[in-house]
């Protein structure tokens, strides 16, 4: 699958689940949410081809490894090199400090505490 | 700074570890940390879920409402559990160090109603709707298996989760005056620089895993944050624009600070 195809399904996944409620009922669909909602999106057919009229798509710019002492040496553990947080030291901390480093695992889906008008 | 709090899930998640095919060394830890930190932040996503009931509650929801917000609730522990599952699936434990929740907003500046709209805009309509692009994507690059599936129910919450504010707010959208418009086109553009800031700290643009660490559930950087920019246009201003709601405005004015 290429990277457009699975911005289009992706973004089609968040356009489905902002639809309104009075849309969803046109669909028989009370909001109620299963697994196959995420399945469904397999069996989308696949994007047309680009025409000779389309713009190309772009390669994405070569942003050079994370982990560069993986090409010299695959055996070693190298987002122990890429990672400076020790192990057992507070996860929030850490990745606070190291601007939440992805070879630190700090990356998350979860939704933050709204924030309150007082920070504007 | 307040003292860190333990997070133990191993014995849970050693119940639905999934199976998972051998790895390359030199990921393992990496994606033992990853899963870790999602297991930590979807853990620590559970209070926001009982606050914002809470205050679903006190503004005069249905009860049929404050459940769903309990439900959710229940949904990210779970998701913590399934997370550190996989932590322990790559030779991880499923243990971190939390810090404790940052107080909820309550709003008492503006009405019940109001106030918790204000919530559930952010929480629901902006990041959980960023939520389910960004692991749409990542479980399309999966393969089959005990992974992805795992990956799937996690998805499906996550829809339920925005699909729960925007619900919420095509209910009560309709209610509001132009005054009340205004007050929460304002606090969008605070929650759209909360949104940007929170987005871009977790996808670093230089940030690039290896050639087939996207099997794993390690994300590209820059292409996620894309991918979190599509969203916000084409997707979260044109919906809160339908609802009569001055997104494109609070969006063009946040002024985050890009990092």
């Amino acid at each position: 699958m290429t990277r457009l195809e699975i911005r289009r399904r992706a973004l089609r996944a968040a356009t489905a689940v902002s639809l309104t409620t009075l849309t969803l009922a046109a669909f028989g669909c009370d909001g109620s949410v299963s697994v196959e909602t995420a399945a469904q999106e397999e069996s989308d057919p696949p994007a047309p081809p680009p025409t000779t009229t389309a713009t190309p798509p772009i390669a994405p710019p070569d942003l050079g490894p994370i982990f560069p002492s993986m090409v010299a040496d695959a055996g070693a553990d190298a987002a122990v090199d890429n990672c400076p947080c020790p192990e057992g030291q507070d996860m929030f901390e850490c990745c606070n400090e190291q601007s939440w480093l992805p070879a630190c695992g700090c990356e998350a889906w979860g939704p933050p505490m709204p924030p309150s008008m007082e920070v504007a | 700074m307040d003292a860190a709090l333990p997070l133990d899930l191993v014995e849970q998640a050693r119940k639905v570890r999934p199976r998972v095919a051998a790895i390359d060394p030199a990921l393992r830890l990496a994606v033992q940390r990853t899963w870790r930190g999602r297991m930590v932040n979807e853990h620590g996503s559970a209070p926001v879920f009982e606050a914002l009931g809470e205050q679903l509650r006190k503004a005069g929801a249905s009860p049929e409402r404050v459940a769903e917000c309990a439900r959710m609730a229940e949904e990210e522990r779970t998701h913590g559990v399934l997370c550190g599952a996989v932590v322990e699936a790559f030779g991880g434990d499923a243990r971190a160090e939390i810090a404790p929740p940052p107080p909820f907003p309550e709003h008492a500046d503006v009405p019940p109603l109001e106030a918790v709209t204000r919530n559930v805009l952010s929480v629901c309509c902006l990041a959980e709707t960023v939520a389910v692009t960004i692991i749409s994507a990542e479980r399309l690059e999966m393969p089959e298996g005990e992974l992805r599936d795992l990956l799937t129910r996690i998805l499906a919450d996550e829809i339920g989760h925005a699909r729960f504010g925007w619900r919420w707010l095509a209910e009560v959208a309709p209610t509001f005056d132009e005054a009340a418009r205004a007050r929460l086109g304002a606090y969008l553009a605070v929650a759209f620089r909360r949104l940007e800031e929170h987005e871009l700290d977790h996808l670093p643009v230089g940030a690039r895993f290896p050639e087939g660490a996207a099997a794993y559930g390690l994300c590209n950087g820059a292409d996620a944050r894309e991918l979190f920019y599509d969203t916000v246009r084409e997707v979260i201003l044109p919906r809160l624009e339908e609802q009569g709601l001055p997104a494109a405005a609070a969006w063009a004015s946040r002024a985050a600070k890009l990092t």
